[in-house]
């Protein structure tokens, strides 16, 4: 949690008025394959990252310099195109408008799994049920955002001036389907007009409090 | 920590107080810092039943003190009718806080020492008092009418690891001896493990003669012990075998590491004994003064009187020059690079000011909690005339109606200074002299520091400085205006699919401006010019305008969009305002309200800061509810702070003061209602958030 905090510290200043978005798109095709994209989104508080990327600290972190973040990225590219079934990995880093974009294909959600699993392990993660995000099982035609992970604890071990960081944050996750989708589990998320995705939109804070989820069992036309 | 926490809580307690009972009579003159909080006043104009209706109050401090919260701060047994004292004093190596106070109840007064310390209640009958040690440092003593709380520090235990690399170990029990004066019979350490088979340096212990080993280092010269001022209770003449060099623990040689450890624990073990020792005796003897000694009074010191107003709600005195000292004592007292201590760092040595009599200055707070403002005001007195008049001549200088220009009618805030930057120089040249030679290891190289000191003060031309920097200055925060940013995000159709949109929002830039005089006009344009030839080159937009330089920022990329330079007419000017470049250049300036100008022309120091409209003016970029809610309240509370110093009866003089606005009694009771306000608007947003995680 301290690492996700320090580097989204640098979207907050002295006033911590935080925003950021983070977005999750999956297309998934019939055949369990399909495009991954993941969306951090700063752009609301550019104008203080870039005051802030001229300081060495903020609120007791450090402050990464864009080469700090651009080696980051790239390790972490490695790792997830070193995972079997991920292909097409491309990052973006707009430090025009503080907007990372990542996406890749895969062959099937277990491939998403392990590179999800592969980057906890390289940030020597501990919390279990990170390695479990997505299932789908074609046979049965349904697609399942999972969250086995708490991050309680580790907000609640957070500095009061830490913690505004999430105040306003927001996560949006968008799952596309080729198939019309019949029903959803979460009461939260929509079906789009086609019938072919659904979205929840939620803040990043209720997530992590536990107070809200976004698990949910999306159940596809047979 | 926490019991620090609670003593001082405690003494807060006892400092809310009434009338006089000459408890300064018994404050001695050798203090270094003296805090009274007075009376009727502070009783008078926040009654105990008021305090013990505040929620931070039942919440916090009772839970602090460990009192029943149905009952009132009454039951502490502490009688808040009368005045209140605390002192700082040094001697003996020891820092000592001590703080005085009457009671009303002693038995309540013990029962609340009981339940903070779980002390063993059995207290030594003394002449006219009682005696309790409440810890190794802590010692509280009382009669039926007053009482005196002591924390006493002793300062200068040794490091077990510096006694193992130095050969200086005679030296430092020695310098000890010589040191504390007045030491305790410390109980015997445990006798040490059986050392290795090594050739051993026996260490003297104090008052113990010890032939001086002679020493490798430069600093290492041997000494003959002092054991002249040895009191005759100082009994440690234990001997400790410190292991040779060779037998280093850094060595990771796990072969008698337990031996090590064993004989490093009985040294430290000594130590504490030793320190102990120390602190019981000077307690003891602080307390026992307290209650039967006549001590030259703080009263009788000169400036004392001359800095202090007696009709103050609190007070505070000052002497810079010991504190200063135990600053450096605290820097250098640890030993370099946060090292262990030696003996030759100035932590461990006495402190004697040789011929630099300890004349600095001494400085007086004094507190006044009126119905519609706190004052705060502050005085500066030397008692040495030369001392004195090098402060007057650092204030020998006056603001300019040009810089004064620069403030706006209707600004948030502004600071004008007006000082003598060359007087200002020589002050610390000399400061810096006499506590060198004050340092018992500096003093001994006093003939070369006063070379290295005339050699600085020919490196840094202090004329050249003023002349760069007369100390005439002005900041001005005009306002914070907001301006209109643009940010990406994104909208979604009803397949949502995503589509990239530009949307706006308003965000505080600061407007503001720094001017300052110089009579190296030339100098500071070269300064101006210079970024010109690097512009290009470092990709930053830095352009000359035709008499002022701007620095453009991305609009869309920091809050402020240009910072201008200008050098003119012996003026040196940074803003974000192009109004004010504009003026400069047209030779005008702002028009001053009289109140404002008279401030500024008058003061050598001078600040305002429109509290109501700095806060309007920040609120809608707070996020939160909760720091909405303390903004709200600050605003709906607080007036303007102001702040205005100069010479005033041949001394340096400051008078601060904080307006109040809102349904207060008086300037104190706001006090107490803010922190009770904003302790509630915390406490409920932790617990809606607690309920949001639950």
């Amino acid at each position: 949690m301290r690492r996700i905090v320090t580097l989204l510290l640098i979207c907050t200043a002295f006033t911590l008025q935080s925003c950021f978005d983070i977005v999750e798109d999956v297309a998934l095709k019939p055949d369990g394959s399909g495009n991954f994209k993941l969306v951090l989104n700063m752009s609301r508080s550019k104008t203080r990252i870039n005051s802030i990327m001229k300081m060495k600290k903020v609120n007791g972190h450090d402050v990464p310099t864009k080469a700090d973040i651009k080696n980051k990225v790239e390790d972490i590219e490695k790792i997830i195109k070193k995972t079997t079934g991920i292909s097409n990995v491309k990052t973006v880093l707009d430090f025009e408008n503080f907007i990372a974009t990542f996406t890749c294909s895969f062959n099937n959600v277990t491939s998403l799994n392990s590179a999800v699993k592969n980057i906890g392990d390289k940030e020597k993660n501990t919390q279990p049920g990170v390695e479990k995000n997505y299932e789908y099982d074609a046979a049965a035609k349904t697609f399942s955002r999972l969250s086995r992970f708490s991050l309680k604890d580790e907000y609640q071990k957070l500095s009061a001036a830490d913690r505004e960081i999430f105040a306003t944050a927001t996560y949006t996750g968008i799952f596309r389907f080729q198939q019309d989708v019949s029903s959803v589990s979460n009461k939260e998320s929509k079906i789009a007009g086609n019938k072919k995705a659904v979205m929840m939109k939620q803040n990043a804070l209720d997530i992590i409090t536990n107070k809200k989820s976004i698990e949910n069992k999306i159940t596809l036309v047979k | 920590m926490k019991k620090s926490i609670t003593l001082f809580v405690l003494m807060g307690a006892a400092c809310i107080a009434g009338r006089a009972q000459n408890l300064v009579n018994k404050v001695p003159s050798t203090a270094s810092l003296v805090v009274k909080y007075s009376g009727d006043n502070l009783a008078n104009k926040v009654p105990v039943k008021k305090l013990d209706s505040y929620n931070f109050v039942k919440n916090n401090l009772y839970k602090a003190l460990k009192i029943d919260s149905l009952t009132s701060l009454e039951s502490t047994g502490i009688n808040f009718e009368q005045d209140a004292y605390q002192y700082v004093t040094m001697e003996d190596s020891s820092i000592n806080f001590t703080s005085l106070f009457a009671l009303k109840d002693v038995t309540l007064f013990l029962k609340l020492v009981q339940a903070n310390y779980q002390a063993e209640m059995k207290p030594e009958k003394k002449n006219g008092f009682e005696l309790l040690a409440i810890s190794d440092g802590m010692y509280v003593g009382w009669n039926d009418k007053q009482a005196a709380l002591v924390y006493s520090s002793y300062q200068n235990k040794k490091n077990y690891w510096d006694n193992m690399y130095s050969d200086h170990t005679v030296m430092v029990d020695s310098a000890m001896v010589a040191v504390d004066s007045v030491i305790a019979a410390p109980p015997p350490p445990p006798p040490p493990p059986p050392p290795p088979a090594k050739p051993k340096v026996k260490k003297a212990a104090p008052g113990k003669k010890t032939p001086a080993k002679k020493a490798t280092g430069k600093k290492g010269k041997a000494k003959k012990p002092a054991p002249k001022k040895v009191d005759e209770e100082v009994v440690i003449n234990e001997t400790i075998e410190i292991a040779p060099i060779e037998d280093s623990p850094y060595s990771y040689d796990t072969t008698g590491q337990a031996e090590r450890e064993a004989k490093q624990a009985a040294f430290e073990k000594e130590q504490n004994n030793y320190a102990a020792g120390i602190q019981k005796k000077l307690a003891d003897s602080i307390i026992n003064s307290f209650f039967n000694g006549n001590t030259a009074s703080i009263e009788t010191e000169v400036s004392y009187k001359k800095v202090i107003d007696p009709a103050a709600n609190v007070s505070a005195w000052v002497n810079y020059d010991n504190l200063i000292y135990q600053y450096w004592k605290y820097v250098f007292g640890r030993g370099f690079y946060g090292g262990p201590r030696r003996y030759y760092d100035l932590g461990a040595a006495p402190r004697d000011f040789g011929n630099n009599e300890n004349n600095g200055f001494r400085s007086g707070m004094n507190l006044f909690f009126e119905k519609d403002k706190m004052r705060m005001e502050q005085k500066m007195f030397a008692p040495d005339e030369k001392i004195a008049a090098m402060g007057r001549d650092i204030y020998n200088s006056k603001q300019s109606n040009a810089l004064a220009g620069f403030i706006n009618p209707g600004n948030v805030g502004y600071m004008s200074a007006s000082m003598n930057t060359e007087a200002m120089a020589n002050y610390y040249y000399k400061m810096i002299r006499q506590y060198l030679n004050s340092s018992p290891d500096t003093r001994k190289e006093s003939a070369m520091l006063d070379v290295v000191m005339d050699f600085v003060e020919i490196l840094i031309d202090e004329k050249g400085i003023a002349d760069l920097m007369p100390g005439n200055m002005v900041f001005v925060l005009h306002d914070m205006k907001t301006k209109t940013v643009t940010y990406t995000d994104y909208t979604y159709d009803d397949n949502f699919k995503s589509t990239e949109i530009k949307k706006t929002k308003e965000e505080l830039a600061p407007n503001f401006t720094f001017v300052m005089e110089t009579r190296k006009e030339a100098f500071l344009k070269k300064i101006a010019d210079l970024p010109l030839k690097y512009s290009e080159r470092e990709r930053f937009d830095y352009k000359e305008k035709g008499g002022y330089y701007e620095l453009a920022f991305d609009p869309e990329k920091y809050p402020i969009s240009s910072l201008f330079f200008m050098v003119k007419d012996g003026k040196g000017i940074v803003t974000t305002s192009k109004e004010v470049i504009d003026m400069t250049i047209n030779n005008t300036g702002y028009t001053l309200d009289a109140a404002t100008k008279n401030a500024v022309l008058n003061n050598n120091m001078s600040l305002r800061i429109d509290t109501k409209k700095l806060i309007q003016q920040i609120n809608p970029q707070l996020s939160t509810d909760a720091s909405k809610k303390i903004s709200k309240y600050l605003e709906d509370n607080m007036g303007d702070v102001q702040m205005q110093g100069g010479l005033k009866d041949g001394m340096m003089q400051t008078t601060a003061t904080m307006s109040i606005t809102g349904n207060n009694t008086n300037s104190l009771e706001f006090f107490f209602n803010m922190i009770d306000e904003i302790n509630n608007i915390i406490e409920k947003d932790k617990e809606e958030r607690n309920q949001k995680i639950d």
